[in-house]
């Protein structure tokens, strides 16, 4: 279950996008006892966000939560939504080139006309490119 | 004789411009509320083919002005003078270039058609089509200014996109058909009895 990392983009009131992402040739697909315990670390660390997001200027938050071998990282948007990632223990500098590509893509999502600010992202073409950017970044061994 | 491309290109250097981005952003706007307002597909695109007549029937005006005051209107006003309908690609080709910046290609496929290529389409840089409209024609304004501006010039056709980046092609293709050409000027009230 370690080897899988799972990506969570939360808007105001929902999550807005989710994906995770397995290590090739690792142990399959999760179980979804795993699964929905990961949910549930993500989600609880929301009120972490909140409170790191005083403490820098920035938009890259780093590390907010730690739970047994799992870190949340998080990247909190200049629009108020936020990106989690919850991995285990990954190189921070790994981490940061992957949100910066994936904020730049939603970037280009948003000025889409047909696209409404804080509604799920349903784009297949965003799905491709994030876990692109995933396998780029996050799943080298 | 100044070609097509060089009046085109001497006339979009002398337009004064406005923010690429900000141009795309306002059209999406405008689709966006249309998409609230009307809901059904073939209304919105009736509509924008009716918003891009209006603003073509104007641009064409605009083009044959500044383009004869820069080349004493020679190639532009050969189109006017020529019974060719072919001719008017030319035309088309350097109007697209003066007001949106685009090189244009033309193929002529018979007497009465011919279409246009266009690579980049200022209108469309972050547009994705939704699954729920894969149907719609995002760039049908650009159809109704072609119809616009090629009836004021007497000439009655039909344009549209064949082929749309959006919907997965390479390239945008407008093809435009001759339906008829109008009788000069008055209308039926100047006729002779």
């Amino acid at each position: 279950m370690s080897s899988t990392l799972l990506f969570v983009i939360v808007g105001r009131n929902e999550p807005l996008y989710e994906a995770e992402f397995h290590k090739r040739g690792g142990a399959g697909a999760s179980s979804d006892a795993a699964t929905r315990q990961n949910y549930f670390v993500l989600h609880s660390a929301l009120d972490l966000v909140e409170k790191a997001a005083w403490a820098t200027s920035g938009m890259y938050l780093k590390v907010v939560d730690k739970v047994n071998n799992q870190h949340v990282s998080t990247f909190l948007t200049a629009g108020n939504v936020k990106l989690l990632l919850l991995h285990n223990g990954r190189s921070e500098d790994s981490i940061r080139h992957f949100f910066q590509d994936v904020y730049e893509l939603y970037v280009k999502l948003s000025m889409n006309p047909f696209y409404r600010y804080d509604t799920p992202i349903k784009s297949t073409d965003f799905d491709t490119r994030v876990r692109a950017i995933a396998r780029r970044y996050l799943l080298q061994s | 004789m100044a070609s097509a491309s060089s009046v085109g290109n001497v006339l979009w250097h002398k337009q004064s411009k406005v923010n690429a981005e900000l141009f795309a952003l306002t059209y999406g706007a405008m689709v966006g509320e249309l998409m609230r307002d009307l809901e059904k597909t073939d209304k919105i695109q009736e509509e924008l083919d009716r918003m891009g007549h209006s603003i073509g029937i104007r641009c064409i005006e605009e083009f044959l002005a500044k383009s004869a005051a820069e080349h004493q209107g020679v190639s532009v006003g050969a189109a006017l003078k020529s019974q060719m309908f072919t001719d008017t690609s030319e035309l088309l080709k350097a109007s697209l270039k003066m007001f949106l910046g685009v090189t244009a290609e033309s193929t002529i496929k018979s007497d009465t058609s011919y279409t246009i290529t266009l690579v980049d389409n200022p209108l469309t840089i972050f547009v994705e089509l939704p699954e729920d409209r894969s149907e719609l024609e995002y760039s049908q304004l650009l159809c109704g200014m072609v119809r616009g501006m090629l009836e004021m010039l007497q000439y009655d056709v039909t344009c549209k996109m064949t082929q749309s980046q959006l919907k997965g092609s390479e390239v945008n293709e407008m093809l435009i058909d001759l339906k008829q050409v109008l009788q000069e000027g008055a209308g039926e009230d100047y006729h002779d009895e």
